[in-house]
C-alpha cells in the first residue's frame, strides 16, 4: 500500500520602509523560502527562523531555512525574494527538486540585510 | 568497445584564458546604505530524478534608478546576472551547490558573488538516462565619468588624469553538458561593488569536467571607453554626451563531444584604474 506523505513549511518575510529627510532611504524587500515533500517513506528536518525586529538600526533582519530530508519520493526546496532600493534592485531564485530514491537531500538559505556603517 | 570509445574521443581538451581589460577601466558602483547578503547550499544524492534552477538579476546606481535610459553626470550603473539550470533523469545523482551573493563594498581579494558547483551523474544501465546542465554569469557596467579626486583613496592614483573616463563594458562566462555520465565542477565569481576605485571590477569562471556527451565553455564581451570625461552639452538640449575612444568586441567557445577525459577551462577578467 502506498503511503502519501504531504509535508511542507514555507516562510514568508515583507518588509518595507519610507525614506527620512536625512535618514534611511526607502526600501521594499520580499523573501519567501520552502520546502514540500510527497513519497512513501520520509525522514525530515527542518528549521526556520528570521528576525526583523531590531532594537538597533545595525542589527541585520535575516531569515533562514534549511531542510535535511531522506526517503523515497519527491522533494523541493526554494528561496526567492526581490530586494528594492532607490539606488538597487535585485531578484533572486534557487529551486531544487529531486525524485526517487533519495539517500541525502540538504538545502539551506539565508538572507540577511541591513545598514552599513 | 570500451577501448573504441576511448581511441575516438577527446583525451585531453586543457585550455587557460585570461582577458585583462586596462583601457575600458572600470570604476565600481559603491555600495548603498542598505546592503543584503544571500548565501545558499543545496547538497543532493538521488538515484531518480533530479532539478536545480537558479537565478540571480541585480541593478545598482550610484544614483536612482529609473526609466531613464541616460545617465547623469558622473553617474555609474552596474547589471550582474547569473543563472544555472540542470536536468537529470534516470539515473544516479549527486549535486552540490554553494552560492554567497554579498551587496557590501569588497576589497582586492573578495567577490560580491560566488557559486561553486559538483555534478557527478550517470545514467543506469537499463535505461536511456540523461543530463543538462548550463551556467551563465554576465557583468554589464556603465560609466558617465567619475571624478579622480573623489574615487581614490591611493594619493598616487588621481595624479594621472583628473577624472575617470567615461565607459560602457559588458562580459558573459558559462558553459553547459549534456550527455549520459558526467563528473563536474565549475567555479563562477564576480565583483563590482567598491568603495573606491582603487578595487579594480572582476569577473572569473572555471570549469573542469569528464564524461560522456558534449560540453562547451565560452565568454563574450565589448568593451567601450573614452579617454575625456562626460561632459553637458553646451547647446542645453543633447544632455549628457561621451566621446568614445576605444572598442573592443571578442569572443571564444570551445566545445567537445564524445568520451571526453578532461575538459578544463578558466577565464579570467579584470577591469580597474589601479590593479597589480
Amino acid at each position: 500500500m502506498r503511503i502519501i506523505v504531504p509535508v511542507s513549511f514555507a516562510l514568508l518575510l515583507l518588509l518595507m520602509g519610507t525614506a527620512t529627510a536625512g535618514s534611511i532611504p526607502a526600501f521594499c524587500n520580499i523573501m519567501e523560502m520552502g520546502s514540500s515533500f510527497s513519497g512513501k517513506a520520509l525522514s525530515m528536518t527542518t528549521i526556520t527562523g528570521d528576525q526583523y525586529v531590531g532594537s538597533s538600526l545595525f542589527r541585520p533582519q535575516t531569515t533562514t531555512y534549511s531542510a535535511d530530508i531522506a526517503g523515497i519520493g519527491t522533494a523541493t526546496s526554494f528561496m526567492r525574494g526581490t530586494m528594492n532600493g532607490a539606488s538597487s534592485s535585485i531578484s533572486f531564485s534557487q529551486q531544487t527538486t529531486a525524485s526517487g530514491t533519495i539517500m541525502k537531500y540538504f538545502a539551506e538559505y539565508h538572507w540577511s540585510s541591513g545598514g552599513s556603517c | 568497445m570500451c577501448l573504441s570509445i576511448k581511441r575516438t574521443g577527446i583525451f585531453v581538451l586543457l585550455l587557460a584564458f585570461f582577458l585583462l581589460g586596462y583601457a575600458c577601466a572600470d570604476d565600481p558602483v559603491n555600495a548603498t546604505y542598505q546592503t543584503h547578503s544571500i548565501r545558499t547550499e543545496t547538497s543532493v544524492v538521488v538515484y531518480g530524478t533530479f532539478t536545480n534552477e537558479a537565478s540571480i538579476v541585480w541593478q545598482q546606481s550610484t544614483g536612482a534608478l529609473d526609466d531613464s535610459t541616460s545617465l547623469d553626470l558622473y553617474e555609474r550603473q552596474a547589471t550582474m546576472s547569473y543563472s544555472e539550470s540542470t536536468y537529470a533523469n534516470n539515473g544516479y545523482v549527486e549535486y552540490n551547490r554553494v552560492a554567497d551573493l554579498d551587496t557590501g563594498n569588497q576589497v582586492v581579494n573578495q567577490n560580491n558573488f560566488k557559486s561553486t558547483r559538483q555534478l557527478d551523474f550517470e545514467s543506469f544501465s537499463d535505461a536511456y538516462g540523461s543530463v543538462v546542465t548550463s551556467e551563465s554569469l554576465a557583468l554589464d557596467t556603465v560609466s558617465m565619468g567619475s571624478l579622480a579626486s573623489d574615487r581614490f583613496t591611493c594619493p598616487f592614483a588621481s595624479s594621472g588624469s583628473s577624472v575617470i573616463p567615461p565607459y560602457c563594458n559588458i562580459l558573459e562566462m558559462g558553459s553547459s553538458f549534456s550527455g549520459t555520465a558526467v563528473s563536474l565542477t565549475s567555479v563562477a565569481s564576480e565583483r563590482h561593488i567598491a568603495a573606491r576605485a582603487d578595487v579594480p571590477v572582476a569577473m572569473d569562471y572555471g570549469i573542469s569536467l569528464a564524461g560522456q556527451g558534449t560540453a562547451s565553455a565560452y565568454y563574450r564581451m565589448h568593451l567601450q571607453g573614452g579617454r575625456d570625461p562626460g561632459y553637458v552639452s553646451p547647446f542645453g538640449d543633447d544632455g549628457i554626451s561621451a566621446q568614445k575612444s576605444l572598442d573592443i568586441m571578442a569572443s571564444e567557445k570551445t566545445t567537445a563531444s564524445g568520451a571526453i577525459q578532461s575538459f578544463e577551462k578558466t577565464m579570467s577578467y579584470g577591469s580597474g584604474t589601479r590593479r597589480y
